[in-house]
């Protein structure tokens, strides 16, 4: 069952040892896309393709929903939905890293081997049901993630980026791993109280933390607010919520472009998995005392992200800011999957599942598209972006219809999820005692309109400004990337039927 | 065997040739014949349905199957997890815009044939805008038609920005930021009815929703009202809600003019017929005022800006929110007469063919208006003056299309504009002397514009201008033909509007 993990892991020290052998950095590039590749299909395989069982090699029954309890982990549609979002990013940010990284750039194995080790974390992450596994598979993420960031360590802003994100990071670990050990506290408390039984789950059991922490709610409940405030702040460090989100236009300014990708996308992925696992199984038996603080900070974090992104001049200082915005548009999901109405809950998390998929090719695709021009000596001000569609038409083209899709514009991917998402949020408010959660929808839709206009800046630019003519020629391995986004990115909108059933299964198979 | 999809070969074959054109034309000829041969194959089907309607017994067309009364229906499950279906049928009122659509869209390109700047994009784009707009009308799920009303602002955006005038930048961005306001209200008004729906699956179908009427009748249906008649009457544009509209015609380039006016304002006039009347009759008939008044005062200060302009362009853009308002008025009209007979119905049959008549109409006027900068390069009414002198052809389609557009009778502005009146005159009496005054004003602007552009000496500081050329002629000369022919034989289309007007009446409980 884990045999795309074993495959991730392998190909990650692999890379590390191949530095030493293969000098040319194509090749390990190639040989990492050939690891996250096979991995990419095994997890789609597991998640109901079924292709390997028809050819006769009968190692699972698609779709895969198994424990591994001596592992503590677990191998669900969730998790499995985790597992190809994580390996798509992979597979892009992979190939933008071939045309990225220069000759100059020493070390290229160790950074494939980085990115690679850094996807097993997330995806251990996704897979964890222990509140102890999920914090180590958290923490190896990250310290891979922060090595990342100064992959350039003669590269002044990249160094500074990296510090900033060390600290940040190390930071909001400890405020996470000070609220876990309260958690812990009292669920074991309780548990030592409950009736003994043989294989009873230990202490820290995800499941079991949500019986025991709702049991011992009358008893801790300042405890469990502290530990909640806690988890909240550590958390929103990592997926970048108000106010925790300072750090995100620095470093994702500093750091090498491809490396932010990685950040954006899957570094935020594993935050919000790890979220949904925490606060929808471990803590939804105390949903009262949170769900109203993460309703403000979701409106919060996408009017802010929306409102300081519109004077931006460096793309990708306003893309940093627009992912703080969509990280504000999932948060919606934490806070209606935690209704009382499951049928309600499982909608509001499909909708967030949905919006992280969609998300890995309209931000991804668009950073890659950023990483690209830089990459072309182009620029990645504004400015730099005039008359751009006349020289690379086709890319330009991608370009605009990801630009569109962040916006919310039909009949593209991010129309369907922000419709899901912000329905979900429409229909908890239908039920009395929830009503404030129509605001969510509110605050969505006025924000995604007030999101078009940094938006389609960029598309003016590319498109009706005038600028230099003379063509450019882009390496293929970019084109690939920002294909495979384009393509993302249309078809999670004008086949959503297809994924929406991946992401709906997997929603409620999550909660049980 | 499942009828040929022809309403979704229409729509979706200009997309197509869209893409084609703009990445494989090389040449921009190959360009300019290949997005009009594919915007010629819209038009047929536009022909072909116009038989279907006049004479059903030559050539059937399925039928929709909760009402039977939407044509040539086709429906595919699109994102069944969400009830979104794939479901384009037409009816009379539809239709109408359809033929507009199809009519217009070969002959702004026809217009566009010397354009030099950015040639694949700008056919690319048109044909683009046809889809979209084509959309808009055939649609009847409201998923489907959500997705359309947004996507047609992307092209005519393009559009107004990249060969529009010198500010060009501001009025494409005010489009866009009055539009997609608009929108937002219409998407909130979409959820209302999703959810009254129930949420099942007929909750994003308008048939159903028309057959079913779910809003409960009060406060909710009058907010809902409210909300859509906003969102609707942006697009329009109502006053106070026009002041985007002279901007981004004045900036706009001829052919997006063209449509633009033609119909892209019918397309909230087409939203206010069948969501705030069709979807919400209990509303519209308590709060028939609201278009009565709205329009009334859209139709006087239309007028009134209109005898105040310099610009021609800035002329016509204002008289459009004029005719506009007439479309309005007789909506009101029949809301408040509904179940007064047949005199009822005059209002609503004379705003459809108001709707058509002005895509004509101002059609024609915008292609003058940009031949005249072209040939004289200068728009304004002040520096004008003898052009019959030099340029006899063009002066004389300007006559015509003035004379059409102030409703001189026998031309086809005419029947429309009576028509509303008498529906007006039915419902509120004498009141629609109000109205009627603006016919003086507008004789008044229009006559003084030919005096002042036309006649008299020609002005030796314009130069040495050619008469118009044969790529501007012919679309002129069409629409001067359809100005004649559907102003003396009006009767096949009212007829049909007629129809419409009388079936909905019916449902509705009045007559």
């Amino acid at each position: 069952m884990l045999l795309p993990v074993i495959i991730a892991t392998f190909s990650g020290f692999l890379l590390i040892a191949l530095t030493f052998i293969v000098g040319r950095q194509r090749r390990l590039a190639d040989a990492a896309l050939v690891g996250l590749l096979i991995a990419l299909f095994l997890s789609l395989d597991m998640a109901g393709l079924g292709l390997l069982e028809r050819l006769g090699l009968v190692l699972w029954q698609a779709p895969v929903s198994q424990q591994l309890p001596g592992l503590l982990l677990e191998v669900t549609p969730f998790v499995l939905f985790f597992w190809v979002a994580l390996l798509l990013t992979g597979v892009i940010v992979v190939l933008a890293s071939r045309s990225f990284l220069q000759k100059t750039d020493r070390n290229i194995g160790e950074y494939y081997g980085l990115l690679l080790i850094a996807l097993v974390g997330m995806m251990l992450v996704a897979a964890s049901t222990d509140l102890f596994v999920l914090y180590l598979a958290f923490e190896m993420a990250s310290l891979a993630t922060f090595a990342l960031v100064a992959f350039r360590k003669r590269d002044k802003r990249g160094t500074e980026a990296a510090m900033k994100f060390f600290i940040i990071g190390v930071v909001s670990s400890a405020i996470i791993l000070f609220g876990i050990s309260l958690i812990y506290g009292v669920s074991a408390h309780v548990a030592s109280q409950l009736p003994p039984q043989t294989g009873a789950p230990a202490a820290t059991d995800l499941r079991f933390l949500g019986t025991t922490l709702s049991l011992g709610l009358a008893q801790f409940e300042p405890v469990i607010i502290l530990a909640v405030v806690l988890l909240i702040a550590g958390f929103g460090f990592k997926v970048a919520t108000v106010p925790f989100h300072m750090w995100v236009p620095d470093v994702y300014d500093g750091a090498p472009t491809t490396v932010t990708t990685f950040l954006s996308t899957a570094s935020k992925i594993m935050g919000f998995a790890a979220m949904f696992k925490i606060f929808l199984i471990a803590l939804v038996g105390t949903a009262g005392q949170w769900t109203l603080a993460l309703g403000i900070l979701a409106i919060a974090t996408m009017t802010l992200g929306n409102v300081a992104a519109l004077p931006q001049k460096s793309i990708k200082r306003m893309l940093a800011y627009s992912s703080i915005a969509h990280a504000g548009y999932v948060l919606i999901a934490v806070v209606v999957g935690s209704h009382s109405d499951p049928a309600i809950a499982a909608f509001g998390l499909a909708g967030g599942l949905y919006h992280l998929l969609v998300y890995v090719f309209m931000t991804g695709g668009a950073f890659i598209f950023v990483a690209m021009t830089a990459t072309l000596l182009i620029g990645e001000r504004l400015d730099d972006y005039s008359g751009l569609a006349r020289r690379m038409p086709l890319l330009a083209f991608a370009m605009m219809i990801m630009l569109l899709s962040l916006a919310g514009i039909p009949p593209l991917g991010g129309f369907v999820s922000k419709f899901i998402l912000f329905w979900s949020a429409v229909q908890a408010g239908l039920v009395p005692g929830s009503e404030w959660m129509v605001s969510l929808a509110v605050a969505g839709v006025l924000n995604s309109a007030l999101s078009l206009f940094y938006y389609a800046r960029v598309i003016k630019h590319m498109y009706i400004l005038e600028g230099p003519k003379e063509p450019v020629k882009v390496p293929t391995p970019y084109s690939l990337a920002l294909w495979v986004a384009l393509i993302g990115t249309i078809a999670t909108g004008v086949f959503a039927f297809v994924f929406i059933d991946f992401v709906t299964q997997a929603a409620a198979l999550f909660f049980g | 065997m499942a009828a040929f999809p022809i309403l979704g070969l229409a729509l979706f074959l200009p997309a197509v040739a869209a893409i084609l054109v703009y990445l494989f034309a090389r040449r921009d000829a190959t360009a300019r014949l290949g997005a009009l041969i594919a915007s010629l194959v819209p038009l047929a089907v536009s022909v072909y349905l116009l038989i279907g309607f006049l004479r059903p017994d030559l050539i059937p067309l399925a039928l929709d199957p909760i009402q039977g009364r939407y044509r040539a229906f086709e429906e595919a499950s699109w994102i069944p997890q969400i009830n979104v279906f794939y479901r384009l049928a037409v009816d009379e009122l539809s239709f109408s815009l359809v033929l507009l659509t199809t009519i217009l869209v070969p002959l702004a390109m026809i217009y566009s044939w010397n354009q030099k700047k950015r040639v694949p994009e700008f056919f690319a784009l048109l044909l683009l805008m046809e889809t979209t707009m084509l959309g808009v009308f055939m649609s009847l799920d409201f998923f489907l038609f959500f997705v359309f009303w947004e996507l047609q602002l992307v092209p005519m955006y393009f559009l107004i920005a990249i060969w529009g005038g010198p500010r060009r930048r501001y009025a494409s961005i005010k489009f866009f930021l009055f539009t997609q306001a608009a929108s937002l209200l219409v998407l909130l008004g979409i959820f209302v009815f999703y959810f009254y729906m129930g949420t099942g699956v007929d909750a994003f179908n308008m048939i159903a929703i028309i057959e079913t009427g779910p809003i409960p009748i009060g406060v909710v249906q009058d907010l809902l009202f409210v909300a859509l008649l906003i969102g609707f009457g942006t697009k329009l544009p109502m006053v106070p809600l026009h002041t985007w509209l002279p901007d981004a015609h004045v900036e706009a380039p001829t052919a997006g003019s063209v449509l633009l006016a033609g119909v892209l304002l019918k397309m909230g006039a087409y939203g206010l017929i069948r969501v705030n009347v069709q979807m919400i009759p209990e509303a519209a008939t308590t709060l028939f005022w609201v278009f009565a008044v709205i329009g009334t005062i859209s139709i006087l200060y239309g007028a009134i800006v209109s005898l105040a302009q310099d610009d021609l362009k800035r002329l016509i853009a204002n008289s459009s929110i004029s005719h506009m308002g007439i479309v309005m008025l007789g909506i009101g009209a029949s809301m408040h007469a509904f179940n007064n007979g047949t005199a009822g119905v005059m209002g609503i049959s004379g705003a459809i063919f108001q709707m058509f008549a002005h895509g004509l109409i101002s059609a024609a006027l915008f292609m003058l208006a940009g031949s005249v900068l072209h040939r004289l390069g200068t728009r304004n009414l002040s520096e004008l003056g003898g052009i019959m002198n030099r340029m006899p052809l063009l002066s004389w389609l300007l006559i015509l299309a003035f004379l059409a557009s102030l409703g001189l009778p026998g031309l086809v502005g005419f029947v429309a504009e009576f028509t509303v009146f008498l529906g007006t005159y039915e419902a509120f009496g004498l009141w629609v002397l109000l109205p009627i005054l603006t016919v003086v004003l507008t004789a008044a602007y229009y006559l003084w514009g030919i005096q002042r552009a036309v006649h008299g000496p020609f002005r030796e500081s314009l130069g040495e201008p050619r008469d118009i050329a044969l790529y501007e002629v012919l679309p002129l000369v069409v629409l001067a033909g359809l100005f004649v022919l559907f102003g003396i034989f009006p009767a096949p289309l009212m007829d049909l509007f007629n129809t419409w007007t009388t079936s909905f009446f019916q449902a509705f409980g009045g007559i």
